[in-house]
């Protein structure tokens, strides 16, 4: 049989032409390469640098004030203080005096700042941006490139404003408490649990996140004096409002003198706050002494058992009832189906407190010029469906005490008014207890209480 | 129709010996591995676990003291690791272009191994390039780059295997190898774009984001339409092997598919309120955790794995093709001459 050779040229030729064929001459393969080139445009390699909060800035505009030059003024002076994701810098009056020693510490926010590495150790550094980046975003923003696509949206440091902690009402958490977010995640969303990380980089990122969440304070408090005390938006505005100009070292040192002291009177009223959270930790009063701890133990006694019961009775009562009133938003049978057109604080903050329905057609417009400077489109928050069980701050019965008496930070939850006796006017522990257990009746197994089995 | 097969090697010459053929199954063998550890240290983020390149921690990269590298941190672990198995890879390929000079394989065989020789070293040195620069687009382009060279091993593989010389088929149309072909070019295009989503840049908009995890999706529908489309056509090529490769393809397309479901879970968690159902409203994601990671990087190497089943798959519907086209024009020749 004759047949081509090693010699014959045309059968070289033809293996690899068809190799050449399948890889080069291929129109399909062409159009993969102009797709690859065009994905890789998208990519940036300068350092990074923090985002400024357009969204708040454009907020305050509300009486015809321009705050593009109190943006442009805020930058240089905010990295003066605070330095870039890179270089992180601890204010000077923060670093100065040691009651600030314990909010934060530059080895530590060197260790969770700047590009993702590790050493021969195991120590990792990086840690932001290996772990938080992503959704969070560089800025602490909650507005990282994932952002949108996730559901609940991540947090928005910059207000200041956490949801689960052990402290009062309008509090800072305490930095153990962001720990134990960062430790536990939060159930039913996207915040993982880092469990499997060491307690000093868990420190690291909590420290991280407090410094990012103070810096973003300090910005909202720089535009609000913008707006209100300093002469942005005013064709005459001299050198003496404006947030701090170098020059005035030398011209005018008393007014550069003033600048540096607003300065810093922003950044401690912002790092005093979080320096009074370990005051503000809410007291968990103990359960009655007759009703047993949650949950039964198997061998409770009957007696044990119908204590349970009937205080999850008069749970389900305050429940519905119209102090406590939960079953509004809660829905009545605590599947979080009654009040669910309601916004939390990051949005209100720009759309209803602003005058700004998102469901107004008529509003239309102008929350398309928010979602442009970076706001999420905006969602309703949802109450908790009881019967889920997926309790995010912590699904123990202190956890859902503390909620219940302290409210959720940001959120329609709101604080209930602890009285020492039952009355009109507010709950005792007592009856907050019968509301923890019945809430966490709701998730058990059996379904509602009356058919919840001992 | 039953048709005469040329065979190409054994003709005039001495059949070569099968030590290239050999040594590229070896690589392809140990390619996949390595891309599976190439894409735990990006899941892990480990690819600075080591700062300096190519020594290790100023270690002749090879004389790293073994115990320190494997009883150290996982991060080190698996990127001394990554780079170990990679100098092995780079060792045998040297090894294949060695063999296909000194024994008499075709011209264009050759070239080829020239061709992965270089392509392991430009690899390489895209590793080195990602370490020394710090560089997330270097080390993109480094992860799409390890599976097109797994990719073209795959091919060496291929066309240095005796069923390159001896298939024996009806012949796949044209049709089937541009399906396949699509297939094979399309699956990269996807995995390109999970790339972009693996190496994604600090500062990337949120717009960016959604515009690759869109187009990575409908890329996935597209694959799998082409992956289903090629098994149909692959049953018309009367080559059993092939028909098979076909429902391979499916099957991994149908893994992959869960695979990415998977990732997205364990990454960002559901996108919408599962109360429905407890148990999965009260998962909690684990950063990094051992399982959560062995599936992103699963779906990282099954994608690399679906484009090489493709390319190959293309290449043997291809030379059916070819091997068909030559015996009919020959069988036109002869029956002209007579």
């Amino acid at each position: 049989m004759p047949g081509l050779s090693l010699s014959d040229e045309n059968a070289n030729n033809g293996s690899f032409d068809l190799i050449c064929s399948m890889f080069a001459h291929s129109p399909v393969f062409r159009i993969a390469l102009l797709g690859l080139a065009s994905l890789m445009v998208g990519c940036r390699s300068e350092p990074p640098s923090f985002d400024m909060n357009l969204v708040f800035a454009h907020k305050l505009e509300i009486h015809g004030d321009d705050l593009n030059e109190a943006v442009r003024d805020a930058r240089p002076v905010l990295e003066q203080y605070f330095g870039t994701p890179d270089k992180p810098k601890i204010p000077e009056v923060l670093e100065s005096d040691d009651k600030y020693a314990e909010l934060m510490s530059l080895d530590n926010l060197q260790r969770a700042a700047g590009a993702v590495a590790s050493d021969r150790t195991g120590t990792d550094f990086g840690l932001y941006r290996k772990h938080c980046s992503t959704c969070h975003g560089i800025t602490g923003d909650g507005a990282g490139p994932a952002s949108s696509l996730l559901n609940p949206y991540p947090r928005d440091f910059r207000m200041g404003v956490f949801k689960f902690k052990s402290t009062r009402y309008g509090s800072k958490p305490t930095t153990d408490d962001l720990i134990r977010t960062l430790r536990n995640g939060l159930p039913g969303t996207s915040m993982p649990s880092f469990a499997l990380y060491s307690d000093e980089d868990l420190q690291a990122l909590a420290e991280y996140i407090i410094y990012l969440t103070i810096r973003g304070e300090v910005e909202r408090a720089m535009y609000r004096d913008a707006v209100t005390e300093l002469g942005y938006g005013d064709p005459d505005q001299s050198d003496e409002d404006r947030f701090l100009v170098a020059e005035l070292k030398q011209s005018d040192p008393e007014a550069y003198a003033q600048q540096l002291a607003a300065m810093d009177d922003y950044i401690v009223a912002a790092a005093d706050r979080w320096v009074l959270a370990e005051s503000n930790r809410v007291s968990i009063a103990q359960p009655p002494e007759k009703v047993p701890a949650w949950p039964l133990a198997p061998d409770a006694t009957a007696d044990e058992r119908a204590e349970m019961e009937a205080s999850i009775l008069r749970g389900k009562a305050l429940f519905h009832g119209k102090v406590a009133n939960c079953s509004v938003c809660h829905g009545e049978s605590g599947k979080g189906d009654g009040q669910v057109n309601d916004y939390d604080d990051w949005t209100k903050e720009w759309t209803m407190r602003n005058g700004l329905d998102p469901r107004d057609p008529e509003k239309r417009e102008a929350v398309r010029t928010y979602l442009a400077l970076g706001a999420h489109r905006p969602r309703n928050i949802l109450p908790r469906n009881m019967q889920a069980g997926a309790f995010r701050g912590g699904d123990q019965p202190e956890d859902i005490y503390r909620r219940i008496v302290q409210g959720i930070d940001g959120t329609p939850m709101p604080a209930v008014n602890l009285v020492p006796t039952p009355g009109t006017s507010g709950l005792t522990s007592g009856d907050v207890w019968d509301i923890v257990h019945y809430v966490l009746s709701l998730s058990q197994p059996n379904g509602t209480p009356s058919s919840w089995e001992m | 129709m039953s048709v005469e097969v040329p065979d190409v090697i054994q003709s005039d010459e001495a059949s070569p010996s099968n030590w290239v053929h050999r040594l590229a199954v070896i690589l392809v063998c140990l390619t996949w591995p390595l891309i599976w550890v190439g894409g735990l240290v990006t899941t892990y983020d480990a690819g600075m676990a080591v700062p300096d390149w190519p020594a290790t921690y100023g270690y002749n990269m090879f004389l790293y003291p073994w115990t320190t590298w494997l009883l150290g941190p996982f991060d080190l672990l698996i990127e001394h690791g990554h780079r170990l198995l990679a100098s092995l890879v780079g060792i045998i390929t040297i090894g294949m272009l060695i063999a296909a000079y000194a024994t008499p394989w075709p011209q264009w065989i050759r070239r080829l191994c020239v061709v992965a020789l270089v392509g392991v070293i430009f690899q390489g040195a895209l590793g080195g390039a990602r370490v020394v620069l710090d560089a997330r687009l270097v080390a993109m382009i480094h992860g799409c780059f390890g599976p097109a060279f797994f990719v073209f091993i795959c091919i060496i593989a291929g066309v240095t295997s005796r069923w390159y010389r001896v298939l024996k088929v009806d012949g796949c149309s044209n049709q089937a190898i541009r399906v396949a072909a699509s297939l094979a070019v399309f699956s990269y295009l996807q995995l390109s774009i999970g790339a972009q989503l693996r190496h994604l840049p600090v500062e990337a908009s949120a717009g960016f984001f959604r515009h690759i995890v869109y187009t990575h999706l409908t890329g996935a529908v597209l694959v799998a339409i082409l992956a289903a489309i090629s098994a149909w056509k692959f049953r018309g090529c009367g080559d059993m092997t092939l028909s098979r490769v076909g429902v391979l393809l499916v099957g991994l397309v149908t893994l992959q598919w869960s695979l990415g479901v998977g990732t997205w879970l364990v990454n960002y968690g559901w996108p919408w309120s599962l109360d429905a159902w407890p148990t999965l409203a009260r998962y909690v994601i684990i950063a990094k955790g051992w399982h959560e990671s062995l599936i992103v990087t699963a779906h990282m190497a099954t994608g690399s794995l679906i484009v090489a089943v493709a390319s190959w798959s293309w290449l043997r519907a291809a030379r059916g093709r070819q091997v068909y086209e030559f015996e009919h024009k020959r069988s036109a020749d002869n029956a002209l001459a007579s």
